[in-house]
């Protein structure tokens, strides 16, 4: 083992002992409080928590990984699309946030199933409500949770130079002792010290870059290779027309506003929370990471001849940075995969624990001590599960399955989330909503070619079309205040 | 549109190296230098960057906006609330 490597084994144990001190110190507070203790953190998250853990979550391995190799690929257009989910949670926070909040508030939810359930009045339908958006919430997140630990065990195996099982059960242990241990509140501050690192990252390659070469010799070289790299006719990846890269804003929009594991944050932040402080935070941190993707087009003036794209960032890493600060960044990239993955996790387990359970199980559990251990249980049980899929499961299957998976959850929940929140649909429009968005965009992606936008967006459409259809048709129920 | 003109740096590594037209030099030998501070203008023809800078500066300009607009909103709120209860 020579000296960088040490020095990569000590980043790792440090940080390790950080996450797993800052999961201890969540659990002494969580064990004051209820159950939303553990699924919300007490609803304890102020402006700057709240923003870390909202852009630590949005921001996964791709705005490291497989945004520079696509940038390599496809040019500068790519670099505009991922920057469009910088903004969208911008506008989420200040725009959407404090009214999700203030009903989740009023009726008490705990996750966003609960609160779909919760919103469209509760009772007998209520519970089918809360079990099938479990169900969808579980499949379609386990699959890109176990993406997101494959990504994990894979970088931390090349950094380590050790076996990817070993890498997988190292990476994936940490995130399930902490998060078991302090639930979100563990998620969301683990979050807030990864999205630092992320954003230290983002200005060490930054600066670097703008330091190394100069911007005309930079433009020439580009277009000598391929025009198309900074000024496109065409879409590229997102579609025909150059226009349709725009179409990013609102699929980001709806994936920080509708997703379970991004809309959750908005549950758990305090009731006084000032979102306009924490609007700021995330335009800055988003404002950093967006600038990331900009490697892709260093690396094809510098190195233009890769055989795989996506080899864009470690080839940069290897090639342009001392090895120092490449273990240091490579290490802040596997934060921002592992601040993804844990809240993924957090998630899964508790549309497992705490909706699964509610939805079928409604007067079992009455302990808050049984329900905490359970959802802690759910934890330890769907790491476990995730980390066997990713051993075992196809690795070709697995990134296509988790760009399948958000696009169909952001379909099925626009409705019975995003509309519901300013028009209240009933519970028939939801649990139809859910299935249609669910059905079209896994139709689109599975059988059609229209791409990875265009098909959940349709999804969408159909989906919220259905919701007001049903629910002006079939009978509306005030929502309740108490837990169904 | 142009990016506007940011302080280049690399040329005299490049020299150093002697790149090719059209292609840098795929492996510097200490790449990762910040050999000097050159005072030139450069700039960057990309309608897809441009167009990034621009919404990135909006975005952060909007942000600081709702935020200072957000906060004076709360101050009044607060002043109004103070001059009401003097009145009692």
């Amino acid at each position: 083992m020579d000296g960088y490597q040490i020095f990569n084994w000590g980043l790792l144990f440090i940080t390790f002992a950080l996450m797993i001190y800052l999961g201890y110190l969540s659990s002494k507070m969580m064990e004051k409080d209820d159950e939303g203790g553990f699924l919300l953190a007490g609803r304890s998250l102020g402006a700057f928590v709240g923003a870390g853990t909202i852009v630590a979550t949005g921001f996964s391995g791709w705005g490291f990984v497989g945004s520079p190799g696509a940038t390599y690929q496809f040019g500068a257009i790519e670099v505009l699309g991922n920057f469009f989910f910088a903004p969208a949670m911008m506008i989420a926070v200040l725009y959407f946030a404090s009214f999700l909040q203030r009903k989740a508030v009023d009726m008490g939810s705990n996750t966003i199933p609960e609160y779909i359930a919760q919103i469209h009045g509760g009772g007998a339908l209520g519970r089918a409500v809360q079990g099938l958006a479990a169900l969808i919430t579980i499949v379609l997140l386990l699959v890109f949770l176990t993406s997101q630990i494959k990504a994990v065990a894979l970088l931390g195996a090349n950094w380590l130079d050790i076996e990817l099982t070993n890498s997988a059960l190292l990476m994936v242990g940490v995130i399930i002792i902490y998060t078991m241990l302090g639930g979100l509140a563990a998620v969301a501050w683990t979050d807030t010290v990864m999205v630092i690192g992320m954003c230290l990252a983002a200005v060490i390659i930054i600066v670097q870059m703008l330091t190394s070469i100069n911007l005309g010799e930079w433009e020439s070289t580009l277009n000598a290779i391929d025009p198309e790299l900074l000024n496109p006719t065409t879409g590229a990846h997102y579609g025909d027309s150059p226009a349709m890269v725009f179409l990013v804003l609102p699929y980001a929009f709806l994936f920080a506003a509708v997703l379970p594991f991004m809309a959750v944050r908005f549950l758990a932040f305090k009731p006084d929370v000032k979102l306009h402080k924490m609007g700021v935070y995330v335009a800055i941190f988003g404002a950093l990471l967006s600038l990331v993707p900009l490697v892709g087009l260093y690396v094809k003036a510098q190195v233009p001849d890769l055989a795989d794209p996506d080899n864009a960032m470690p080839v940069y890493l290897e090639q342009f940075m001392p090895p120092a600060l490449e273990g240091l960044i490579t290490l802040f990239i596997l934060f921002a995969m592992k601040s993804t993955a844990n809240s993924l996790l957090h998630t899964v387990a508790s549309a497992t624990s705490h909706d699964l359970r509610l939805a079928l199980f409604r007067d079992v559990f009455k302990s808050p001590r049984l329900v905490l251990w359970t959802n802690r249980f759910a934890v330890v049980i769907l790491g476990v599960v995730a980390l066997l899929m990713m051993l075992y499961a196809p690795p070709f299957m697995l990134s296509w399955l988790g760009i399948l998976g958000t696009g169909t959850l952001l379909a099925s929940f626009i409705g019975p989330v995003f509309i519901s929140t300013f028009w209240q649909g009933s519970a028939w429009g939801a649990l139809v909503a859910m299935l249609a968005g669910f059905c079209t965009s896994g139709y689109m992606m599975l059988f059609s070619d229209v791409g990875w936008l265009v098909g959940p967006l349709t999804g969408c459409a159909v989906s919220s079309i259905t919701y007001l259809a049903v629910s002006l048709v079939t009978k509306r129920v005030a929502f309740q205040k108490t837990s169904i | 549109m142009r990016l506007g003109a940011l302080p280049s740096i690399g040329k005299a590594a490049k020299a150093r190296h002697g790149a090719r037209a059209g292609c840098l030099p795929a492996n510097l030998p200490y790449p990762y230098s910040l050999p000097i501070l050159k005072q030139e203008d450069e700039e960057m023809d990309s309608w897809v960057l441009a167009t990034f800078l621009v919404l990135t500066i909006y975005m952060l300009v909007h942000s600081g906006a709702a935020y200072v607009r957000r906060e004076l909103k709360q101050k009044r709120r607060l002043q109004r609330q103070e001059q009401q209860q003097g009145r009692r």
